[in-house]
């Protein structure tokens, strides 16, 4: 009995120590939504698949002049504004053709798949002996850039690989607004 | 002359009974016949509780408009006003955060090479902010140090956390995303990235009514 008695007068020392719960409170609560911005750039082959990892190009000894079409796209949320794709040579299907053969090159129009001709003058970008190539203009969100590859007329096969790489860099610098 | 003796004792009690029944009863109306006084305020005393009430209003776009768009390296200020227009002075002026959403945004990883999360300074200046510039006329007091969101789960007191009955407390929310380096490669976003994320923060600004006080007058 004793120990209980001490037990509860410890226990009320204890409480009113403890600091006052039940004062008023003022509040004022708000929700706000933050989203961060993506950058990146894929292939978009010629059927019109986005392609989210390394481009493969084959080139089968046809007997022909070759060509793979494709475009880069740019999937992010922000303008990239130079970018790079890196070019690697395919060693087991490198048969006989030498990667310097193959050329990469720019339609800043339009191609036309049936005659294999740009609408404007298509631009040389690369060939397949590069390691990479850079695109410095501004690609908008949505925009594309429209590439081929190309091989000469010599029936020979070869492959290679596309990889797009956006850092950091490609998109806008960090920016202070006030609003 | 035995028979008499024994009739006187059998009254004895009785009479007795009587005689004090007599005297409570007389005694009983003397004191219910005694003069009562009564003292009465004519007016009733009026007694009103105080209030505390805290306002949190948008200045421009403040808590209204989502962020969009953040890329490390941004800074993006709001401002809000925080307003006691309670009766009440109050104390303990704290600020306290509720996240959801993406993770990397919320809380920063174990080593410092992960501090990535989006990181919340608050800045309170004596007279308006001008929303457009971020220019503070008056007097600036850091609130709030840099502080990655996700740690402000707990109530943290502001810097000055008193604030009286209509006081304007006009503060500066600074959003920032540490600067950071990424790289996507086809397309495909990296792990445990900060881009494409999205996170919705509550914030909870709570005032404390002034110390309860005995007064004598």
């Amino acid at each position: 009995m004793k120990r209980l008695l001490i037990l509860c007068v410890a226990f009320t020392v204890a409480a009113s120590a403890m600091p006052a719960s039940a004062g008023v409170i003022g509040r004022g609560v708000r929700t706000q939504t933050t989203t961060t911005a993506s950058w990146g750039v894929s292939v978009v082959d010629q059927n019109n698949v986005v392609v989210n990892q390394d481009y493969l190009i084959n080139f089968v000894n046809s007997g022909n002049t070759s060509y793979n079409y494709f475009s880069l796209r740019n999937t992010g949320t922000l303008t990239a504004n130079t970018f790079s794709v890196l070019i690697f040579q395919d060693v087991l299907k490198n048969k006989n053709l030498k990667p310097g053969d193959v050329i990469i090159e720019r339609c800043d129009g339009a191609w036309n798949l049936t005659t294999n001709a740009c609408s404007v003058t298509p631009v040389q970008v690369a060939t397949g002996l590069s390691t990479s190539f850079d695109l410095a203009s501004a690609l908008a969100v949505g925009s594309e850039v429209k590439l081929r590859a190309r091989t000469p007329n010599n029936n020979q096969s070869i492959g290679l690989s596309l990889r797009v790489v956006v850092p950091r860099s490609s998109v806008r610098g960090g920016q202070v607004t006030n609003s | 002359m035995i028979e008499a003796i024994k009739k006187k004792r059998t009254w004895r009690p009785l009479a007795g009974a009587v005689i004090v029944i007599s005297v409570a009863a007389i005694a009983g109306q003397s004191v219910l016949a005694s003069l009562n006084a009564t003292a009465f305020n004519t007016s009733a005393q009026n007694i009103n509780a105080g209030t505390l009430k805290l306002d949190l209003a948008n200045s421009g776009n403040g808590f209204g408009t989502s962020i969009a768009n953040v890329v490390p390296g941004d800074v993006v200020n709001r401002y809000v006003t925080l307003t006691n227009s309670g009766s009440l002075n109050g104390i303990g002026l704290s600020l306290k955060t509720a996240q959801t959403g993406t993770q990397s945004l919320i809380s920063d990883g174990v080593s410092g090479s992960t501090t990535k999360a989006l990181k919340l300074t608050v800045t309170s200046c004596t007279v308006a902010w001008n929303t457009s510039t971020g220019v503070c006329s008056g007097t600036a007091t850091e609130e709030l140090a840099s502080t990655v969101i996700g740690s402000l789960t707990n109530a943290t007191a502001l810097t000055n956390s008193n604030l009286n009955s209509s006081a304007v407390r006009y503060l500066q929310m600074k959003i920032e995303l540490p600067d950071q380096n990424e790289t996507t490669i086809n397309g495909t976003l990296p792990t445990n990235t900060v881009q494409g994320g999205a996170v919705n923060v509550t914030y909870t600004f709570d005032l404390a009514q002034r110390t309860a006080t005995t007064t004598n007058s």
